[in-house]
């Protein structure tokens, strides 16, 4: 479990540029909840961390609105 | 028509403004709120919390009750009104149990309402009040319906204004009153990352909280993805917020402050003074209190508490406060442990109270305009405020003056050692310290109603009254 919420949090760590905290409306803290939700965040996260990928290599946009389904 | 005042910290959130006069506390809410009022009224849990005290009471009142002024009726879908917290306290005035307490409510509320499709939408400790030493959350609007697949969206703020303000007071010993006293919004994230050094990260909470949530947060400050929406459609659901939820409730109630250093902590186990002194002041202390006929009662410098239990005997609500955070969280304790009522424990430094601050410096007010005094307790008190806290004589007196109608206070002697000690190493500039100046200066705002010389030839203690005032 631990290692595996390592690799989710390095994952989220490496996958985005820095930014500036003042603009910061919780996206961090949000994510964070990912990281931490035991059990109960291992589908989450698996789908979370295939998404970023599917995004890396352009095989997906990034969602842009509230709305938009994946 | 009674005359009611818009309460000026309400105003950050958009579905409500809270309305007030006299003993009546009125709330204005949007169609939206009121549509969740009664999604809230309808779970089980509200009627649980309600009972237990954990909920104001609440009451949605017909068009025909609400007692404002027409223009302020059409601004607002409906009224509900609450029942009124004797002395509205601040995070900042709390000791380390009080904000820890808030906190497991905070959390209680959030659990709960998930389970029954609700949520908080927010995680403040201004949201919890203090009544008979047990929180009370107030704030009805926080409650909405949880959105599908939303994260728990208090968790930032809950760390903010509870758990890093709790971790810093049990991990390294740092007082987090002046900095929630400084900082509206609590401890921010970035903040805490350099609070907490390298080492503390292997204290519990810490790295995940602080290090891990500083670093996401650099990282997607300014993402331009929807990560709330990225996450709805990763399958974020309820039971993850509940797996943070009682992971962090876990996470406080292991945190725990000793409080080492404490000058006051157990002043009372070696008073300087004899028993029998003790005694006679004691019984002239609650003798004065029954006699004022006081109801509302600060006592400054309250230390173990000792005349707040006494004073709490014939007034309803006795604050007591004083500056040292460890004697405040002792008397706290016991006053939870005992089921004492009537009584609000406050830190809080006399020689500098808690100030009008925020939004046009008016969101937070000092204590006297929450809730004024009819009866002051300086007891043992006043060489430390014109001595240690060089506050001229005549300038402490006229401002309890400004406070109070009546006064209990205590002079101590230059030859008592308590103020020798004091004096030991300070050149004594304190020219206004005498008990002749003491009384002159009483004289000039009140009249001496009572007095009592302690056998030790050392202490005085007088009561005073404004001429005009009950007596």
């Amino acid at each position: 479990m631990i290692i595996f919420r390592f690799l989710v949090a390095a994952s989220l760590l490496l996958a985005a540029g820095p930014a500036f905290a003042y603009l910061d409306p919780g996206t961090g803290s949000m994510l964070l909840q990912v990281i931490l939700g035991g059990i109960a965040a291992v589908g989450v996260a698996l789908k979370l961390f295939w998404y970023k990928i599917r995004i890396a290599i352009g095989l997906k946009k990034p969602a842009a609105t509230e709305d938009e389904t994946v | 028509m009674q005359a009611f005042e818009v309460e000026a910290g309400s105003f950050r959130d958009r579905d409500g403004r809270i309305y007030t006069s006299g003993d009546r506390i009125i709330r204005g809410v949007s169609a939206r709120a009121l549509e969740e009022f009664g999604k809230l009224q309808a779970t089980r849990f509200y009627g649980q919390f309600l009972e237990s005290g954990r909920l104001v009471q609440s009451r949605l009142l017909a068009a025909e009750e609400v007692p404002l002024s027409a223009d302020i009726q059409e601004q607002w879908a409906g009224f509900i009104e609450h029942s009124r917290i004797p002395v509205v306290s601040y995070p900042y005035e709390w000791t380390f149990g009080m904000l820890r307490d808030a906190a497991i409510l905070q959390l209680d509320l959030v659990e709960a309402a998930i389970l029954e499709g609700l949520t908080l939408k927010d995680a403040t400790p201004y949201n919890v009040q203090f009544v008979d030493g047990r929180p009370v959350f107030i704030d009805i609007p926080s409650f909405e319906t949880l959105p599908a697949g939303a994260p728990w969206s208090g968790y930032r703020q809950f760390c903010e204004m509870f758990l890093f303000p709790l971790m810093l007071q049990a991990y390294k010993g740092i007082h987090f009153q002046p900095l929630l006293r400084s900082s509206i919004d609590g401890i921010a994230i970035q903040t805490a990352e350099k609070l907490f050094g390298f080492r503390d990260r292997f204290r519990k909470g810490v790295f995940p909280h602080v290090w891990l949530q500083g670093k996401l947060t650099n990282r997607y400050g300014a993402s331009s993805q929807n990560v709330r929406s990225e996450l709805k459609s990763a399958g974020f659901n309820k039971e993850l917020i509940l797996a943070n939820v009682r992971k962090m409730r876990k996470l406080v109630l292991k945190l725990n402050w000793r409080g080492d250093g404490s000058e006051w902590g157990s002043y009372e186990e070696f008073h300087n003074y004899s028993e029998s002194d003790h005694l006679l002041k004691e019984s002239f202390v609650g003798e004065c209190v029954a006699a004022s006929g006081a109801q509302r009662v600060w006592d400054i410098g309250c230390n173990t508490g000792q005349f707040s239990k006494i004073s709490s005997a014939n007034a309803a609500s006795v604050v007591a406060m004083d500056l040292d955070h460890f004697a405040v969280e002792r008397l706290y304790r016991e006053i939870r442990a005992e089921g004492i009522k009537g009584i609000l424990t406050l830190v809080q430094n006399v020689a500098d109270p808690s100030p009008n601050w925020g939004w046009r410096n008016s969101e937070r007010t000092e204590l006297r305009v929450r809730a004024r005094p009819d009866l002051v307790l300086g007891l043992a008190l006043i060489h430390h405020v014109v001595i240690s806290a060089n506050i001229p004589l005549e300038e402490f007196i006229s401002w309890l003056a400004e406070t109070s109608d009546q006064l209990i206070i205590e002079y101590v002697s230059r030859s008592d050692d308590k103020v020798e000690a004091l004096l030991r190493n300070k050149e004594d500039k304190y020219t206004d310290y005498s008990r002749q100046n003491l009384e002159n200066s009483l004289q000039r705002h009140f009249r001496i109603e009572r007095q009592l010389s302690l056998e030790s030839g050392n202490r005085f203690l007088y009561w005073c009254c404004k001429p005009g005032s009950v007596v």
